[in-house]
């Protein structure tokens, strides 16, 4: 049997769950409904997007490919050794992956796709237009740089000139 | 309350091609794309080229997740729908609703992109940055609006 062999839990997948191009697993010797499949990364928030299958919404969306787990997984450890917990992986409706990363009013939305780029958003809740970007992996650092710059920055105080405040005893 | 399918004179079912400014149009999205600590959801529940919707003049936000236990839905009005998208000043996208009924969903509607008034749509494997900054920005415009109107349920353990 071909084996993926990286670091991920072993989990136990009903195998018509794994029958999709690319992703497949490739079974020769295992019989029955069941294979040892080792997730392709270590991060539980994956590990459920990898079972997905083509049109996983009902409205066509593809299943996330190899390559966008891979990169999502890159992400992932990335934001990690720089503080960050993501708030959200979801599977892509346009195919891919897509994290959240946010504090306070802002957030940072990075997508990897399955036709193997990576996007980015950062946005504000003041209402003005985010930033747009592409990310390239083999700069990740440099990006997580930016997003952790972002995000911890001192957001400015809000002005509440209307506000009275008065000790209340 | 949700109407009957519109039909011409021999019984046939046609497109609605009518959409109110209030009506609502209901999406479905996928449990992770939803934070407990946030009332609304991800970008990556929506997409474009022609995003898939339900009417709810001729659906329940319900309906929308009938064989889909593990999705939410979300709703926003036809109103809502960012109309256009100027990129860099020059080209500009417009989005309006658009009723696709399916055999078993009469109520399915697609928001669709138009740029000079044709439809226009790109392949997800055939990308081009220009059209994909528009296609975020628009996204991220939409996510503004949209509500949550039935929530996810809570994760299963899979294993």
């Amino acid at each position: 049997m071909n084996q993926k062999t990286n670091q991920g839990a072993l989990y136990w997948i009903p195998v018509i769950t794994r029958n999709r191009g690319d992703d497949c697993l490739y079974i020769d010797e295992l019989p029955g409904f069941l294979v040892p499949f080792t997730a392709p990364t270590a991060n539980d928030e994956l590990a459920e997007l990898v079972l997905l299958s083509d049109n996983w919404d009902g409205q066509g969306a593809p299943a996330p490919k190899t390559g966008s787990l891979e990169f999502a997984s890159q992400i992932l450890k990335a934001g990690r050794e720089y503080g960050l917990q993501p708030l959200s992986v979801s599977p892509s409706a346009i195919g891919g992956v897509g994290i959240t990363y946010a504090a306070g009013t802002r957030e940072v939305f990075v997508e990897a796709r399955n036709v193997g780029r990576i996007y980015s958003l950062f946005s504000e809740a003041n209402g003005d237009d985010p930033e747009f970007l592409r990310v390239e992996i083999g700069e990740i650092n440099e990006y997580f740089n930016r997003v952790s710059q972002y995000l911890h920055a001192d957001p400015i105080a809000p002005v509440y000139d209307n506000i009275c405040f008065e000790s209340i005893t | 309350m949700a109407q009957s399918p519109k039909v011409d004179d021999s019984g046939k079912r046609i497109p609605d091609k009518r959409f109110e400014p209030d009506e609502q149009l209901f999406r479905r999205f996928m449990r992770q794309a939803m934070s407990p600590t946030r009332p609304y959801i991800d970008l990556s529940a929506i997409s474009l080229p022609d995003l898939s919707v339900n009417r709810s003049k001729y659906s329940r936000a319900s309906d929308v997740v009938d064989d889909f236990p593990d999705f939410g839905v979300a709703a926003f009005l036809v109103s809502e729908i960012p109309p256009s998208q100027v990129y860099r000043g020059t080209t500009q996208f417009e989005f309006r609703a658009v009723h696709k009924p399916l055999k078993k969903n009469y109520a399915h509607s697609e928001v669709q992109c138009f740029r000079n008034g044709e439809h226009f749509s790109w392949s997800r494997d055939d990308i081009d940055d220009e059209v994909e900054e528009m296609h975020y920005r628009w996204r991220y415009r939409l996510q503004q609006v949209l509500k949550v109107v039935i929530g996810p349920p809570e994760p299963r353990d899979s294993f």
